[in-house]
């Protein structure tokens, strides 16, 4: 099947007071059409600047150094801002976390769709201001034609993020970049918004990259996952493969910490340690500090992506060859 | 054992200002200017070619010349010796006032914000009254009941400009009692003075130090202003508002002598400006908490 | 909406009356007996208890703010010593003249203010946002009374294109109308570009963004609107600022306003006249503390809805 993007080598830097940081880390990935991919790790692990820099949103301090972003087969990181602004919110359109901050306090949240469409697809005002009610009704906003003329602080949480799901499947784009799109939610409306996005997945053939820290969300919707770490990949499999068996210990110590229905535990696992700082990362593997196996060599050198099997990879020196642990 | 915490603080706020002294130049340049002008206001009596109030009427309005390098006013006094002069009453007016009402406004902040009830709401009522109020009328309300004269003028702008310190400390003192260590201390049976001064006073000096930089500037420009206006320094004091005042007839024809003294005020004015800036970003951090 | 008005209209009574209190304590309590102030030792005994009955000066001090108070409710402010005539006829004739000349310098002041705060927030880091904020804090740092000197010498007495002083004419108000603006745009411009740079920092300029708006779109579609929310509210400390600048202007340009006739109050001990100048201003600034928190309001959703 074709993909839909294929990232190579993506690195991005960062300038902070202590330094440069790189929180994007040579990461590579690709997205089949129609598939939904997820991205998994702890906050602050560069899933989000990784997010930011395929659409050139990066922070002015943030500076893509390296990579390609290949998007139809153009490179998305050497367009020109005026090409990057055609794609933007068309072909590829985000969804954030915070549904209240996203979303612009003093105008009213139909404005803020049909805002889009105007924008895109040249339609007149009457006529985005129908499709976008036409938009609220398929993404389950009760009384359409009233909440076009809503604040944001006029809705409940549940329904400004169908608003930003409104705004990000408004145009039908190739690829949707949901970053922690539930967080911010309670159990029971995440539930909801999840089946809104797999149902809107799959009446449109939209293809999503879903950020989160929550591998219960990735089991649920996605079909193959990256573990991201301290900018890196980590390891990547197919969904099931990746449940059934992790290869990485930081997988296994991210699984462990799951609660696993008709399973009985003592206690539930935590991975020992706290995310790293991207400032001072070790020389060697940059989960050692945290791993329960690592040996000496782990703490000098630098395991590469490994092929592990025909689908399957991951960066650890249990599998490099040629290691003696 | 938060003591010790508090003096870390006070370590990182001396560290972070030395550090955005090398890097903000703005902020420097303000440093270095204030250092001449404090420099120049307690040598004034050294370094000034002329006695400031020898008046000299063969020489009036003299231009700019070898022996006068500002040349002389309409009173034929070195003009450049009453700026040197002039620095010693912009900066104590500057400085001292500011500091008086900086340390109302802490005292009765920390009290507002300590002890709340009865006592919070008259002290914050009153703050309303002093900051609706526009400052400059205030001080002239208080300068014509009090009487026209530099040590009143002193007063006027120590009792004006207590309302921000005594918002921003009553607002900070609302979070910091609730914090551990104000707890801790409090079940140890400190008493509450001890609390307030110790505990608390030291978590706002970041903050207290910023409005202070804000302060001086102000208070310097109104000190002129009134002077100007004739309600401020008396005549033969060499301030530089009363020396733009004095010389301002003589505009058309020797426009030095009235223009030179505002250059002072807005050089002085604009490092405070500039280094109160600087000590905004450096110190932000420590406000935001 | 309306329980908002309502409860900034409340706030403001006290804080008022605190205020007449204070000038009224500063001016008539605290210097001591105006009638032997004014008339030394020069007069008849007799001829002074009459004056102090007629001034109300034997009653308590407190008695007196109360009839001071209900008086200027009917608009009676008292009677100028120097110019004897009604107070409020002296203001009324010179308020015309102020508020000409604040309204000129608000509008200088935000033309120039607001320009070169959001373009120096677009360009924030680059030289022009250094050069413009440096203009800025200048403008801040400058004594009003030096630039209107050092305006009256360039325009006209060196161009000879602008009149010094009076206000008969609009060619009048050019020059104080600008030297007052112009100081009061600095702050406004640094104002502007803190709350510019604030909010083009929020999640929703990152979602407009997004959407594949222009740069240009974002700026004034998005971000324009938010950050002017806290500039309006300036704008009530901003006319306390005119008015208090206004003082120096007027005295400078010889202006017939309320700041002229407060300074000629107090360097003719004009007691009444000096009361009544302070307390309209005041009242003045409050209210247009009012219209900032109500045009607030309309600006911002969330208290509209409330």
């Amino acid at each position: 099947m074709q993909s839909v993007l294929e990232i190579k080598g993506l690195t991005t830097h960062i300038k902070t007071k202590a330094g440069t940081i790189v929180p994007v880390n040579g990461v590579s990935l690709s997205v089949l059409k129609g598939e939904i991919v997820g991205i998994v790790g702890e906050s602050g692990c560069g899933k989000s600047m990784m997010a930011m820099s395929v659409l050139q949103l990066l922070p002015a301090a943030g500076k893509i150094v390296d990579g390609q972003a290949l998007f139809e087969g153009a490179d998305l990181l050497g367009m020109n801002k005026r090409q990057m602004r055609s794609i933007r919110g068309d072909k590829i359109s985000m969804v954030f976390q915070e549904p209240m901050s996203s979303l612009n306090p003093t105008m009213k949240v139909g404005k803020q769709v049909s805002e889009s469409l105007i924008l895109h697809t040249k339609a007149s005002r009457a006529e985005a201001k129908e499709r976008t009610v036409q938009i609220f009704q398929e993404v389950g906003i009760p009384d359409a034609q009233r909440r076009y003329n809503s604040y944001p602080h006029q809705l409940s949480g549940g329904l400004r993020q169908r608003v930003m799901i409104g705004l990000a499947l408004a145009l039908k784009p190739a690829l949707m970049i949901a970053d922690e799109p539930t967080t911010a939610l309670d159990v029971t409306i995440e539930a909801q918004i999840l089946k809104l996005m797999k149902g809107m997945q799959a009446a449109s053939n939209t293809s999503i990259i879903l950020i989160t820290h929550n591998l219960g969300i990735i089991a649920e919707l996605c079909s193959y996952v990256y573990v991201m770490y301290a900018g890196q990949i980590m390891e990547q499999a197919p969904v099931f493969e990746l449940f059934a068996e992790p290869k990485h210990p930081y997988t296994q110590g991210l699984l462990k910490s799951l609660p696993m229905l008709g399973e009985h535990r003592e206690k539930l696992h935590a991975i020992p340690g706290s995310v790293p700082n991207l400032a001072s990362l070790p020389p060697g593997c940059s989960f050692c500090p945290r791993c329960d196996i690592a040996t000496s060599a782990c703490y000098t050198l630098k395991p590469g992506l490994e092929k592990i099997s025909e689908a399957r990879k991951a960066r650890c020196l249990l599998y490099s060859k040629g290691v003696a642990l | 054992m938060q003591n010790q915490e508090e003096a870390l603080h006070a370590d990182t706020a001396l560290l972070r200002i030395a550090a955005m002294l090398r890097t903000d130049k703005k902020a420097a340049f303000g440093a270095v200017v204030i250092a001449i002008f404090i420099l120049v206001a307690l040598l004034a009596n050294a370094v000034s070619p002329y006695d400031p109030y020898k008046i000299d009427l063969a020489n009036r309005l003299g231009p700019m010349s070898a022996k006068h390098l500002a040349g002389t006013d309409s009173f034929g006094r070195d003009v450049l010796s009453r700026i040197f002069y002039g620095a010693r009453i912009s900066l104590v007016i500057g400085l001292l006032p500011s500091i008086i009402a900086i340390l109302i406004g802490t005292a009765l902040g920390l009290v507002s914000g300590y002890y709340g009830g009865f006592i919070d709401f008259i002290i914050m009522r009153l703050a309303d009254i002093v900051l609706a109020f526009p400052s400059l009328l205030l001080a002239l309300v208080i300068m014509y009941s009090l009487g026209v004269s530099l040590l009143n003028l002193f007063i006027a702008l120590a009792v004006i400009n207590w309302g921000v310190t005594a918002r921003t400390v009553r607002a900070q003192t609302l979070s910091l009692r609730e914090k551990e260590f104000v707890e801790a201390a409090r079940a140890c049976g400190v008493s509450d003075l001890a609390i307030m001064f110790r505990h608390i006073l030291p978590n706002c000096i970041p903050t207290l130090l910023v409005i202070l930089t804000l302060d001086i500037p102000e208070a310097i420009l109104s000190e002129a202003t009134l002077s100007f206006l004739g309600v401020g320094a008396e005549p033969p004091t060499a301030s530089w508002g009363l020396m733009v005042s004095e010389n301002k007839q003589f505009l058309f024809s020797q426009p030095w002598v009235a223009i030179a003294p505002g250059i002072a005020v807005l050089l002085l004015v604009i490092s405070f400006n500039f280094l109160g800036d600087g000590l905004r970003d450096a110190l932000d951090p420590f406000m935001s908490e | 909406m309306l329980k908002y008005i309502v409860s900034r209209i409340l706030v403001m009574v006290p804080i008022l009356l605190g205020i007449v209190l204070a000038i009224f304590f500063l001016l008539n309590v605290l210097p001591g007996d105006p009638v032997s102030l004014m008339m030394k030792d020069k007069i008849k005994p007799d001829v002074i208890d009459n004056l102090r009955e007629r001034m109300r000066l034997n009653d308590p001090w407190y008695v007196r703010f109360a009839v001071y108070v209900a008086n200027a409710l009917k608009g009676d402010l008292g009677y100028s010593y120097r110019y004897h005539r009604e107070v409020k006829d002296l203001i009324m004739g010179a308020f015309p003249n102020t508020v000409k000349l604040a309204f000129a310098a608000l509008a200088i002041s935000w033309g120039i203010g607001i320009p070169t705060g959001i373009i120096a927030a677009v360009r924030k880091g680059k030289l022009s946002d250094s050069v413009l904020m440096t203009f800025s804090l200048a403008g801040v740092s400058m004594p009003i009374f030096w630039i209107g000197l050092l305006m009256q010498y360039i325009f006209a007495y060196k161009l000879g294109a602008l009149p010094t002083s009076g206000f008969s004419t609009l060619k009048h108000l050019i020059l104080p109308a600008f030297v007052l603006g112009w100081s009061s745009s600095g702050g406004i411009a640094r104002m502007v570009r803190a709350n510019m740079l604030e909010v083009m920092k929020h999640d929703y300029i990152r979602t407009a963004r997004s959407k594949g708006l222009g740069e240009t779109r974002v700026v004034f579609g998005h971000a324009l609107r938010n950050s002017m929310l806290p500039v309006v509210t300036m704008m009530a400390s901003q006319v306390s600022w005119l008015l208090s600048g206004a003082v120096v202007t007027e005295s400078i340009f010889a202006i017939p306003g309320l700041g002229r006739i407060s300074v000629d109050a107090i360097t003719n001990r004009d007691m009444p006249l000096l009361q009544g100048t302070v307390i309209f201003t005041t009242v003045l600034i409050m209210l247009s503390n009012l219209i900032a928190d109500i045009a607030y309001g309309f600006l911002d959703p969330r208290i509209r809805y409330q």
